[in-house]
């Protein structure tokens, strides 16, 4: 089934917007934040990614539309958290976990 | 934690702020608090993305490779061994292909399903390789989207687009400008942009 993060050659998409050359800046202050929580959550080897990836795609669709990119990381981290704390693979769907 | 019966209900978000800034924070107390993420690891990863590796690094192997074509036959056939030799190995760039630039073919990357990047060279991916834009018209329509960027190429020349996997990333090899023959390997990395690396952009100097 197609899920929503399949996006190559979908129609309907406005302009590239093209950024300044060099180390990319962030969007907004949270942003390296997230980023850096979502790296460090790896070091228990329990958060790779390929959950990670698993986590943010299993967003429900119109989750994954709304979201901006590191809303995704947040939402996908805290599928995460919900696993590591109580050993049960909910998708932040609220589904069962399956690819 | 008084919250953490909403955890089992079909709203996950629910015990969590809407405001994505205040999201973080509590998401960094509760992983904390818990023993799942150090927070003196947080301060370091954030100096090293945003101060330490970025383009610079690509630019440097880029003009290494313009400058010794023994170099440079070894990073189009063995990209990871050459990378893992100058230290640009590591996160989201274990399995890396580097696809040269010819006056016949333009090479450009993408990651339609996500964002993957090869971050040992280039860094943290710009917002727009992360867009829904590029991401969906990358491979559909790749010579309009080059126009976004303000690049235009010779009709005859063939536009080849690689789609990232969470495995295998891209380094794009651009042309050597011409006019540049007399430059050391510090002066040509000062033309090789982050974008002529993915492809959306040529070096600078070049026509």
């Amino acid at each position: 089934m197609t899920r929503p993060h399949d996006m190559g050659g979908r129609f309907g998409d406005g302009p590239v917007q093209p950024e300044p050359q060099g180390i990319a800046q962030s969007g907004a202050e949270w942003h390296p934040r997230a980023l850096a929580l979502t790296l460090a959550a790896g070091a228990h080897g329990k958060w790779n990614i390929d959950t990670s990836r698993h986590a943010r795609e299993a967003l429900a669709p119109k989750d994954y539309a709304k979201f901006s990119y590191y809303e995704k990381w947040m939402a996908g981290l805290g599928f995460y958290r919900r696993r590591a704390l109580f050993g049960v693979a909910r998708t932040p769907g609220g589904h069962r976990g399956h690819g | 934690m008084p919250h953490d019966h909403h955890d089992h209900d079909d709203h996950p978000h629910s015990h969590l702020p809407s405001d994505p800034a205040l999201r973080v924070r509590a998401l960094e107390t509760l992983l904390t608090d818990k023993g799942l993420v150090d927070p003196a690891a947080l301060d370091e990863i954030i100096d090293i993305y945003q101060n330490k590796i970025g383009p610079q690094n690509g630019a440097r192997v880029v003009a290494k490779a313009w400058s010794d074509p023994a170099f440079k036959a070894s990073l189009l056939s063995d990209a990871d061994k050459v990378l893992r030799e100058m230290d640009l190995y590591g996160r989201q760039g274990e399995h890396m292909v580097v696809v040269e630039n010819t006056a016949q073919t333009h090479n450009m990357v993408v990651c339609t399903l996500c964002s993957c990047y090869p971050w040992p060279v280039l860094g943290i991916p710009p917002g727009w390789y992360k867009s829904d834009a590029y991401r969906a018209r990358a491979v559909r329509e790749p010579r309009k989207v080059l126009a976004d960027f303000g690049v235009t190429l010779a009709e005859d020349k063939a536009v080849r687009v690689w789609d990232s996997t969470a495995e295998v990333r891209y380094l794009v090899f651009p042309e050597r400008p011409e006019g540049t023959e007399g430059m050391d390997e510090e002066a040509l990395a000062a033309l090789v942009t982050r974008d002529s690396m993915i492809g959306t952009g040529l070096p600078k100097g070049a026509a």
